[in-house]
């Protein structure tokens, strides 16, 4: 999967995963912040987000301090996901 | 003081009223409507459809009076429906039954909404009140009201935000208990609540 394919998969998942109602894949910038403004996203989400990595891409964060940086974007979460798949 | 209801905004499928006119949205896709007030609110999209609809019909509402209002009034909130946010809690249930709850799906629905993100966004620091009932009741609304105007408030943001399966059944409005007045002017009273209710 590249990178580009990786992002909008990330965006679906993520619109499904916190129920963001009225919300589709083009609202989302790759590079915009998730949290704060951007999409808003607050604590709750950081749990969903950090359980939709263990379930779909099975990856277990073992630093929660890491998810400030792994989370910051749509971007910066799939170039996580990528470095973790290929290391 | 002859309290007034001075704005509101009446919600079905079929469509929008505010003040006696109908907007152009579609009660089915909220996202037209949310662009067509350009807000920048991310909560929005984290909320439940439903609470989306109050949340869009108070932004109409409190558009039309906030020019008169003083910031610093107290404003009450009394809102009520029979069922809270069953429909949202149902979902939620499922996701229970996938062994994944979501907790997104419960943070913001309904009454949370109502107590919670309309006084943040607004401001509003009056006192707020749910009410589960079982159908709309003119008596009950003009009573209530009347008892926050008894002891010193001036204004109240009244509803009735109701979802039977798919069916949208919402009533806002805001009465003032002063002599600022708004776009409309309709005497609070059983009767022409009752009569708001059928529009």
């Amino acid at each position: 999967m590249t990178k580009a394919e990786l992002i909008l998969q990330l965006k679906q998942q993520i619109i499904e995963q916190l129920n963001l109602e009225e919300v589709s894949v083009t609202d989302i910038e790759d590079e915009a912040p998730l949290f704060g403004e951007g999409l808003g996203l607050d604590s709750i989400d950081a749990l969903e987000l950090i359980v939709l990595l263990e379930s779909e891409y099975d990856i277990h964060l073992d630093n929660p301090k890491e998810g400030k940086e792994i989370f910051h974007s749509v971007a910066s979460l799939s170039e996580f996901i990528l470095q973790y798949q290929h290391s | 003081m002859t309290s007034q209801i001075i704005s509101y905004c009446r919600i079905k499928n079929d469509g929008v009223i505010l003040n006696d006119r109908p907007l152009p949205y579609d009660t089915s896709s909220l996202k037209q409507w949310y662009q067509g007030l350009s807000i920048h609110y991310p909560k929005f999209h984290k909320m439940d459809r439903y609470s989306q609809l109050v949340f869009l019909g108070v932004e109409e509402l409190w558009t039309q009076i906030r020019p008169a209002i003083d910031f610093e009034a107290s404003i009450s909130m009394i809102f009520a429906n029979s069922n809270s946010c069953i429909h949202t809690d149902m979902g939620f249930y499922k996701t229970l039954e996938k062994n994944r709850p979501s907790p997104s799906l419960f943070v913001y629905t309904l009454p949370n909404i109502m107590m919670g993100e309309l006084s943040i966004r607004h401001q509003w620091k009056g006192e707020q009140f749910f009410f589960i009932l079982p159908k709309f009741d003119a008596i009950f609304y003009y009573n209530y009201t009347n008892l926050q105007f008894e002891i010193g408030k001036k204004f109240a943001l009244v509803g009735w935000v109701e979802q039977t399966g798919q069916q949208l059944d919402l009533l806002l409005y805001f009465i003032s208990n002063s002599s600022v007045t708004g776009p409309i002017s309709i005497a609070h009273t059983i009767e022409e609540l009752n009569k708001l209710y059928t529009i």
